[in-house]
């Protein structure tokens, strides 16, 4: 006889060893995934702070680059050199910002970390505000990090803020007689030149013969100096002046330092050749600030805006033989200085324009060739008034506090 | 009749199953906790390490050279060293070592520092 079949019971333990062991493997392993997650969290924040520090040794050495270019007098070559100069980021548009990668000479390379720099100003408002930044990057491209910090670099220096307040500034005096062309106006309470009263001297000039050796200029000094009258000045204005060694004496470059202060022909030149360099001109937004002239071509462009005035330097090498001139039809807005270096000879027969603003001779001014229309404006030197901050050492790099920052702008 | 076993049978199956799997979730659980001690540790060496760079870094001289940090239950041997790289650059080395399960773990960290003076004041300058 058959067995009668017997009831499978074993199939309910089975599922049931079964469900247990899947129960307990998921949940090991979720478990596990958490902790792998974690893993990778914590190898993550290393590996970013890990290219956290690699871009802050990049700015360090960055920052040793420019501070060796210093101590070399050597400056102006780490934005001047056109193989490394660069497109600047998206965030510093415009021809006004000029970017120059860096050599890195303490080394490109930590720990793996490939590094980079970048050295950007703004050649309008800041040439001496050099933003520096700094940048690391895994080969493997795990990881990447961005730093960045400013610096004041005293490739300019602070101009005057005390210069006279004058149209005409010489350092010399004028030759009798003064030709009926040239007309001086000075600051007026208008605002307007050349209407109101005058609140400046119209003319100024820092080196004034005192003939009688008394200590003291009289007026009749002070005229014969600067023989002009009524119809040169039409807006009124007084005559001033500074007593200077009777006859010739060294020239002292007084006009400069009254004007630019310690900022020296080299610095200029390099401002105004990395403005053109960069190609700033007069039709680009915003235009060329500074013009540093070594050709000894006369001058028939206006340049500047009442807004957006300029410096016109004519240079002692412009003025070798003879200062160039300025055409009769140009008008500029800002500030003339022309580097006669007291040699009065090398401005016969000048022609000034038409200058809103300050038009500084270093040296004597004798016949003028034509006419010549000089009329103060208080924003004549609106183009050398950068950022200093008060108290501040001009002289030397230095960090510029709370300009650290992390990441991308 | 009923047929006489078949009950151990299946459960001698049943555990023997259980007991597979409770190897290989305790196992697995041993590795989890071993990545997650390897993790804890590999966390606090790299903070040590931050924070000597930070020390480093601010030029002070009482940053000290050599230091243990007892995080139990590990002790870390934090190192920090300056290598001058010219006139204005230093660079900066932090290295932080402990022992695990008979082994030496080591992290490496390093930056620089240059000695550009700082200008104490405020700039109005918007960077």
């Amino acid at each position: 006889m058959r067995p009668t079949a017997q009831r499978q019971t074993g199939a309910a333990t089975l599922l049931l060893v079964l469900g247990l062991v899947l129960l307990g493997s998921l949940a090991t392993a979720w478990s596990s995934r958490a902790v792998l997650a974690d893993l990778l969290v914590s190898q993550s924040r290393g590996q970013a702070q890990q290219a956290r520090h690699a871009a802050q040794a990049a700015l360090a050495t960055a920052q040793a680059d420019v501070l060796q270019a210093w101590d070399a007098g050597d400056l102006p070559t780490l934005f001047a050199n056109s193989a490394r100069l660069m497109s600047c980021p998206n965030d510093l548009p415009g021809p006004r910002w000029q970017c120059t990668r860096l050599p890195l000479s303490g080394g490109q390379e930590l720990s793996g970390w490939s590094l980079g720099a970048l050295a950007a100003r703004d050649l309008i408002a800041g040439p001496h505000v050099w933003q520096l930044r700094g940048w690391a990057q895994h080969p493997s491209g795990q990881g990447q990090a961005k730093v960045r910090a400013s610096l004041f670099v005293p490739s300019v220096a602070p101009v005057p803020t005390d210069s006279p307040n004058t149209a005409l500034l010489l350092n010399g005096c004028l030759a009798a007689p003064v030709s009926p062309a040239l007309q001086v106006c000075p600051l007026a309470a208008t605002g307007q030149s050349c209407v109101g009263t005058a609140t400046a001297s119209a003319v100024h000039s820092l080196r004034v013969p005192d003939t009688d050796r008394n200590g003291q200029l009289s007026a009749e000094e002070r005229q014969h100096c600067l023989p002009l009258n009524a119809h040169h000045l039409p807006g009124g204005g007084s005559l001033t002046g500074t007593a200077g060694a009777p006859g010739q004496g060294p020239c002292n470059r007084a006009a400069w330092r009254q004007v630019l202060g310690d900022m020296t022909d080299s610095q200029l030149q390099a401002w105004s050749d990395a403005q053109a360099l960069n190609g700033l001109s007069t039709s680009t937004q915003p235009a060329r600030s500074v013009y540093w002239i070594e050709s000894p071509a006369d001058w028939t462009q206006s340049l500047g805006t009442p807004q957006a005035p300029v410096l016109l330097v004519f240079s002692a090498r412009a003025c070798a033989l003879r200062c160039p001139r300025i055409a009769p039809h140009v008008q500029i807005h800002g500030t003339v200085f022309v580097d006669a270096q007291c040699s009065d000879d090398k401005l016969q027969g000048w022609q000034a324009g038409t200058i809103d603003g300050l038009l500084a001779i270093e040296g004597g001014l004798p016949a003028l060739g034509g006419a010549g229309r000089v009329r103060a404006r208080s924003e004549r030197l609106a183009a050398l008034a950068l950022h200093w901050p008060q108290g501040i050492d001009a002289r030397r790099p230095q960090r510029i506090a709370g300009s650290h920052r992390e990441g991308g702008p | 009749m009923k047929c006489a076993g078949m009950a151990m049978v299946e459960a001698l199956v049943a555990a023997g199953l259980l007991g597979l799997g409770l190897l290989g979730a305790s196992r697995m659980v041993h590795v989890a906790l071993n990545a997650a001690e390897h993790s804890r540790q590999l966390t606090q060496a790299q903070e040590l390490a931050r924070q000597a760079l930070n020390c480093g870094l601010t030029g002070d001289s009482a940053c000290p050279s050599q230091a243990q940090v007892t995080l139990p239950p590990i002790t870390y041997t934090v190192q920090l060293d300056h290598t001058p790289m010219g006139t204005h650059l230093s660079q900066i080395t932090a290295t932080v070592t402990w022992q695990r399960h008979g082994r030496t773990e080591q992290i490496l960290w390093q930056t620089r520092r240059s000695n550009l003076p700082d200008w104490l004041g405020v700039s109005s300058l918007d960077d």
